[in-house]
């Protein structure tokens, strides 16, 4: 434990460097930022944004000048000065670089108290957070539920999947049947002590949304994720003031101000903001204290790496109204071994606080150095069409 | 590395602060630290003194670090939540514990909350006081001359439910004197301390606007938020409330009603400093300032200037102005205004402030309650 005279000396810090990382992940790019100081001390954020790798690095570029020489440990501060001193504010890319490199300021921080930072949040609120899979992959039915078999039988109580892709504005009958079908076959498969979470992936009109719900309310699904575009929130109130399945929203929601209106208006059962997007940590447990008022619940969105997941971790652990924290169970190899340990949790999905300073993470630089010189895809972006060839909402 | 620091004792302390006490909880931890923390609640010491004995068993032998969960445990496992007699007491304990977090990290409590974003901390004095239009000018003076750069007063006692004009001016004429006593570039608040009917209060700030108000402070009575946003609607002085509204719930409501100017939660009534912090983010998420509410002692100020150095959408801070023999004499390293009507940001680990208990003792406690006010007819009136 570091004493109160050492504690003081090691605040006297000045920024040196931010530096945007980007490594190919296979589905998306991991954009990671490092934010170094004079001491020695650096701390890592996540920023990773599907198909804006370059938007997201330039963002990162653009807030480099004003962070060098500054303390690092002023972090609302400095998340003030970028969001609000740039007029132009908010947004996924804007929103995810100053994430990124709010997460690397309490990472700092954290490694200069000696303190994981939940500690730095009022302590610690539980023993363990439970996580959920991100997982069952397949392309037809029959693969999805093998998939689940194998996901619950490698110790996980709960999974997440799309049980469908482009539905028209109105759903067909044949959409409806195999999309009961799917879930008919899962439960079959896993039984119904499993979790399942589905996600609509803002996919649907309010029309389709209600009629996918009843369509598999019967297979008590834990909640009903995007079942429509986060653009308008009073389309998401209608939805769940209809349905039974408990709505969830939140990972195209950014900053506080956006979260603002789906409370209000009483649209989602659990708010899933995510710390590489919404403005951070602190913003996510911002967030959370509105959630709160509401008695709505925190589902942290995370389908990222190890690094994102620890930091998210770090506010489960510190968050009253803390649901489940969602993570990603098929990375590439080649991401994993950026880690200098694997990401390691308990059967049935559980993870147990963190002890290390900071955010608990610890990159393998070497390997990080050597996956940087690989070429990444610049622009990929998964893409759904309708039949007729018409665009669709991924 | 996380904290194993365990909570070894808890003590409390009355001390008499004129009709009133102040009321303070000292925690200790097996390693030997001690956080220092406020309760204070005017007209209601052994009532709180009675809620950190049901606290004791919770805390003894708890983490100290564990500062929310414990809050959580306080509230929700009580299941008869809240109300200001219990959250002034949970607030005492959860500032002690901010304060060992704090002193064990070696940092000040505002750099577990996200670290300063101002560099001074601008103060408003509950203070002009006065009988007349002149007492309570030449009060004003004295506090401008003091440094002050913004001032409160309560400029209206007992009200009817209706009054005209003229009961209105018996109010309005000690803050025109005070207006033209200072000149146009004071700040100037009222406080009308829940006083005042809707219909009243709405006149009373028509009458007001033209001396240039900052805010009117609790037009009417807690407790009814649309007949405050009635009010707030009409009112061409923005409307300032909060210090008798307890926890985030209480203060979401007020935002719903978008009327509200100012939100001034204290941080011993609202439930404590992360109470405080979480109420702010929700006034952040509307747009509302906050200028949290103190007429306590120098220990609560520092909490609120922990929590000050680190809202956006921070204001003014109250202080209590009047010369009080108790109020510097108890603690040790009190916050010091500049001669603009600043205060520093805290540098110390911690709280930054302790207690002279020895000097303490000569302000033994009182069996106080609050001033009493009563209409002409013998009834009984707000304090």
């Amino acid at each position: 434990m570091t004493n109160a005279v050492s504690g003081r000396a090691a605040l006297n810090l000045r920024v040196t460097e931010v530096v945007p990382h980007v490594l190919f992940a296979g589905r998306t790019n991991l954009i990671v930022v490092e934010v170094r100081t004079d001491a020695g001390i650096f701390g890592v954020g996540e920023a990773s944004l599907e198909g804006k790798t370059e938007a997201v690095v330039g963002a990162i570029n653009d807030v480099s000048e004003y962070l060098v020489g500054q303390d690092p440990t002023r972090i609302e501060h400095h998340w003030q000065t970028i969001y609000r001193h740039s007029f132009w504010r908010g947004g996924m890319v804007v929103g995810s670089a100053i994430s990124s490199i709010e997460q690397a300021l309490w990472d700092i921080l954290g490694k200069a108290l000696g303190v994981p930072v939940y500690e730095l949040l009022g302590g610690r609120v539980r023993d363990r957070v439970r996580l959920y899979a991100n997982g069952p992959r397949g392309d037809t039915a029959e693969d999805v539920a093998e998939s689940c078999v194998k996901i619950v039988e490698a110790g996980w109580g709960a999974l997440k999947l799309v049980p469908f892709e482009a539905v028209p504005g109105v759903a067909g009958q044949r959409e409806l049947r195999e999309a009961r079908r799917r879930m008919q076959l899962i439960r079959d498969a896993v039984g119904w002590d499993v979790d399942i979470l589905i996600d609509c992936h803002g996919r649907l009109s309010p029309t389709a949304a209600i009629q996918m719900a009843e369509a598999l309310e019967e297979f008590d699904i834990f909640f009903f994720e995007e079942p429509v575009l986060p653009e308008d929130p009073r389309a998401l109130a209608e939805v769940a003031a209809t349905i039974s399945i408990p709505v969830a929203t939140g990972e195209r929601l950014f900053t506080k101000w956006g979260f603002r209106d789906v409370l209000a208006l009483g649209a989602a059962d659990v708010l899933q903001p995510d710390i590489a997007h919404c403005g951070g940590i602190l913003e996510a447990r911002k967030i959370a204290a509105a959630a709160e008022v509401s008695f709505v619940g925190i589902a942290p969105h995370n389908p990222y790496s190890w690094l994102l997941t620890m930091a998210s971790v770090q506010l489960d652990f510190a968050t009253p109204n803390f649901l489940i924290q969602e993570f990603l169970i098929d990375h590439p190899p080649e991401v994993e071994r950026l880690f200098a340990q694997p990401f390691s949790w308990l059967p049935g999905g559980w993870v147990e606080p963190p002890t290390a300073p900071g955010l608990g993470v610890e990159l393998d630089w070497d390997a990080v150095r050597a996956h940087e010189q690989r070429p990444y895809r610049k622009t990929y972006q998964p893409s759904l069409w309708h039949v007729d060839g018409s665009v669709a909402d991924w | 590395m996380a904290t194993s620091r365990k909570i070894a004792g808890v003590r409390t302390l009355a001390v008499g602060a004129g009709w009133r006490n102040y009321i303070f909880v000292l925690i200790e931890t097996d390693d030997g630290l001690t956080g220092l923390g406020e309760a204070s609640l005017g007209g209601q010491t052994n009532a709180v003194l009675g809620v950190v004995k049901d606290l004791e068993p919770l805390l003894l032998g708890a983490e100290a670090g564990r500062i929310e969960h414990l809050w959580q445990q306080a509230y929700r496992h009580a299941f008869w939540h809240g109300g200001p007699t219990f959250l002034s007491a949970l607030a005492g304990v959860e500032v002690a514990l901010w304060d060992i977090q704090g002193q064990a990290l070696g940092v000040p409590i505002h750099r577990l909350l996200g670290g300063p974003v101002r560099e001074r901390i601008r103060a408003y004095a509950n203070g002009p006081r006065g009988d007349t239009p002149e007492e309570m000018a030449r009060s004003a003076v004295d506090l401008v001359a003091r440094g002050y750069s913004a001032l409160k007063m309560a400029p209206w006692e007992a009200m009817p439910i209706l009054a005209g004009r003229g009961r209105i001016e018996d109010g309005v004429a000690k803050v025109r004197a005070v207006r033209e006593a200072v000149g146009p570039e004071i700040e100037l608040m009222v406080d009308a301390h829940g006083r005042l009917s809707p219909p009243v209060a709405v006149r009373a700030a028509e009458m007001l606007a033209p001396l240039g108000i900052t805010f009117l402070e609790e037009p009417c009575l807690p407790g009814n938020a649309r007949a405050l946003a009635r009010i707030a609607r009409k009112s061409p002085v923005p409307v300032a409330v909060g210090e008798r509204h307890y926890t985030r719930w209480a203060f979401d409501e007020l935002l719903a009603s978008r009327t509200i100017n100012v939100l001034q939660p204290d941080i011993i009534q609202s439930g404590g400093l992360a109470e405080a912090r979480k109420i702010a983010a929700l006034a952040e998420m509307h747009f509302v300032s906050v200028a949290p509410h103190n007429p306590w002692s120098w220990v609560n100020t520092m909490a609120s200037l922990h929590l000050d150095a680190t809202l956006p959408n921070f204001l003014m801070q109250e202080v209590i102005a009047d010369p009080e023999p108790w109020k510097d004499a108890i603690v040790i390293n009190p916050p010091v205004m500049d001669d603009e009507g600043f205060f520093a940001v805290p540098t110390a680990p911690g709280l930054g402030i302790s207690l002279d208990l020895e000097a303490a003792t000569r302000f033994p406690p009182v069996e106080g309650r609050p001033p009493a006010l009563w209409h002409e007819d013998g009834s009984v009136a707000d304090w």
